[in-house]
């Protein structure tokens, strides 16, 4: 990975040479991509080296000493946000034709500064929020498209399958279990 | 009057006074009265002939069908009638020759999870290359994909609401063969509460409690690192009832038989266990104690699909050993009184992580549902069978629902009325676009109306399956069979003109 951002960053640096700045921005963006990927990453692994670890024997695992250790607690983590909550209040408000947050055009202004990169995309998020400031009913689906756009795609999250226990699914399984 | 009394009555009369005529030697009278005796018995006895009895109706799609009086069979042209107009018809022979290519399918859930994917799968009868493009409400491409026969686009949401996307397919030249709206709502996810007991830490581990953790999960984590050290996170608020505990098998190993016994005592009681079979070491304990036969596997066996996970040391010899039935990502199941016991026979997950997150979440949300982690809710909306339509009968279904459903828009209330496993209603939406209903125990919900114009191939679709299943309840060779009425005018005529002779020869005489 670090092999791949410096050969962009080479390329990158070719092309400033040339004070063709324009050109350069293509590598540019594919090294910051692989160095905030390697960033994110808490771990990076490598190759093993030909030493193979012979396998621990259970009867000897945990016989160690244990002095200064002890047990610990903590708290779980709060989960990370990926979409800001003002965001998602400005979504669920734009879903219907209620009044709108307080000062949710700035909110909105940020988020499509600092969320869609392409200038077109971005250019015509801040039509369709000075629309919607205007007054204009259909574009508010449109803005909310621009916004949840700029949020990406969703993340995987690890769920339940809700279920509905109906007397004939209750009846069906105990008839089942029988 | 029994109209076989009335048959013999006609006849004794006629015999006797046939005989009584004869008697007398009046032999044309006795015809005369014969004649009229065998007339009235056959007016009377309503004689039905085989054949072509009553007319065939062509029905119209676009108008209700007229009057069925007579009626012995339809006939329709085209793609058929939708399925609530069949509902509304008897069951007659059907003369419908189905329609050839043209018609296409989309399937998708009008309803997903946050987290889940959304998939909408587009089954067509033309096999020529085509793009399938998924549209946000902006115009803007969300999920494509291309190719010949059926296809399909997959797209994770970032938010939950309710949407109106659109959906596309185009040829390879970019001309637009349909086109339509998708409706979809994005609710958000059950929240897992997981319970997890570990005997050694291990990469895995942690991997697993970062998927949990960053999916929201509440987590009451406790992993064994030493003799007496164990490292123990608690969960961020009140966890009242876990859906589901996991376990490692070092732990189940390590552990007295009384904790045994009561974790086997809460599965009992209806929580799933999940078993991280990857550090399993005693094939009998675990044979004595959940009926689970493992066999050592061979080393360096990676599970087959694009993750390629370790295979655990031990695992079930077969896909079904015993109560044990095994899935393909590794998963052996089984059930223990009202709950259910996971056995997970694949590792080393944590070297994905980073490379592939995503494919990784989406193997383990797989193996979740296999274990059967489910958490109960009061009502399911249920999507309608075939497109919601203005003017035309929707049925709305769903479960768990009693009493009263509103629809303001309508300005109606209706009764749910309750079916098999679901309660249904029957209403005639106004126009296109949301519709939205109210119930006092479901709450609000909404369901998308289609514009009359919508997805014509699919609605077509929909009355060819619609039209083929009515035609299949009664088969055309049922006209065959089907008796006629044969006229009775005929006969009365003759039983009135043999009396009117009868009637003047005795005048005359």
């Amino acid at each position: 990975m670090l092999r791949r951002a410096l050969a962009a960053m080479w390329d990158a640096e070719k092309a400033l040479r040339a004070l063709t700045p324009k050109v350069a921005l293509a590598p540019e963006h594919k090294a910051l991509d692989a160095i905030k990927e390697l960033q994110q990453a808490e771990r990076v692994y490598l190759h093993k080296t030909a030493f193979v670890p012979p396998p621990i024997k259970e009867e000897k695992r945990m016989s160690g000493d244990m002095d200064g250790t002890a047990s610990y607690r903590r708290a779980q983590m709060e989960g990370g946000e990926r979409v800001p909550e003002e965001l998602r209040l400005l979504v669920q408000a734009l879903s219907s034709d209620g009044p709108l947050p307080a000062l949710w055009t700035r909110s909105a202004h940020d988020w499509v500064r600092g969320s869609i990169p392409d200038d077109d995309g971005r250019l015509a998020a801040q039509g369709a929020i000075q629309d919607v400031a205007d007054g204009c009913a259909p574009c508010r689906q449109v803005l909310r498209a621009w916004l949840r756009g700029g949020a990406g795609q969703g993340q995987v999250l690890l769920q339940a399958r809700s279920t509905v226990e109906t007397p004939f699914a209750r009846a069906w399984r105990e008839g089942g279990a029988k | 009057m029994n109209q076989t009394l009335m048959l013999a009555l006609a006849g004794l009369a006629g015999i006797a006074s046939a005989g009584l005529y004869a008697w007398r030697r009046k032999w044309i009278d006795a015809l005369l009265v014969l004649v009229a005796a065998i007339a009235l018995g056959l007016f009377a006895a309503g004689i039905r002939v085989p054949g072509d009895g009553g007319r065939i109706v062509a029905l119209d799609p676009a108008a209700p069908p007229p009057a069925l009086e007579g009626v012995r069979g339809f006939s329709v042209q085209g793609d058929g009638l939708r399925a609530a107009q069949w509902h509304d018809l008897p069951a007659l022979p059907l003369q419908w020759q189905r329609p050839q290519g043209g018609a296409m399918r989309l399937d998708f859930p009008q309803q997903v999870a946050l987290g889940r994917s959304f998939t909408l799968r587009l089954q067509r009868e033309d096999k020529f290359d085509a793009r399938l493009q998924l549209l946000a409400e902006n115009g803007q491409p969300i999920a494509e994909a291309r190719g010949a026969g059926d296809l399909s686009v997959t797209w994770l949401p970032p938010l939950a609401e309710r949407l109106l996307l659109r959906a596309r397919l185009l040829d390879k030249d970019g001309k637009v063969l349909a086109e339509g709206p998708v409706p979809v709502h994005v609710h958000a996810p059950a929240i897992l509460q997981v319970q997890g007991r570990f005997g050694a830490p291990s990469f895995d581990l942690r991997t697993l409690n970062d998927l949990l953790g960053s999916s929201g999960a509440l987590l009451d984590w406790q992993v064994v690192l030493g003799r007496a050290i164990t490292r123990s996170e608690l969960p961020r608020e009140e966890m009242k009832e876990p859906n589901l505990l996991i376990i490692d098998a070092a732990w189940f190993e390590r552990a007295a038989a009384s904790e045994r016994a009561a974790l086997l005592g809460r599965v009992a009681g209806g929580v799933p266990l999940l078993v991280l079979g990857a550090n399993a070491n005693d094939p009998g304990l675990w044979s004595r104690t959940i009926g689970l036969a493992l066999k050592a596997q061979p080393a360096d066996a990676k599970l087959a699909g694009p993750l390629a996970l370790a295979v655990a040391p031990l695992n079930p010899a077969g896909r079904v050993t015993g109560d044990w039935s095994g899935s393909e990502n590794l998963v052996w199941t089984r059930s223990w009184q009202q709950g259910r016991i996971a056995w997970l026979g694949a590792g080393e997950w944590h070297r994905r992580a980073i490379t592939e997150p995503q494919a990784l979440a989406l193997w383990w949300q797989d193996v979740l549902d296999s274990v059967g982690v489910e958490r109960p809710q009061a009502v399911e909306w249920l999507a309608p069978e075939e497109l919601p339509l203005p003017g035309q009968r929707m049925e709305l279904c769903a479960r768990g629902v009693a009493g009263e459903v509103g629809f303001p828009g309508l300005g109606l209330s209706r009764t749910w009325m309750p079916h098999t496993d679901s309660a249904c209603v029957a209403v005639w939406p106004e126009k296109s676009g949301w519709l939205q209903v109210k119930d006092a125990k479901a709450g609000e919900y909404a369901v998308y109306v289609y514009a009359p114009g919508d997805w014509p191939q699919w609605q077509a679709a929909q009355r060819r399956d619609a039209t083929a299943r009515y035609m299949a309840r009664t088969p055309v060779k049922a006209l065959d069979g089907a008796a006629r009425a044969f006229p009775a005018w005929p006969f009365a005529l003759t039983f009135m003109l043999a009396m009117l002779l009868l009637w003047w020869r005795e005048r005359r005489s």
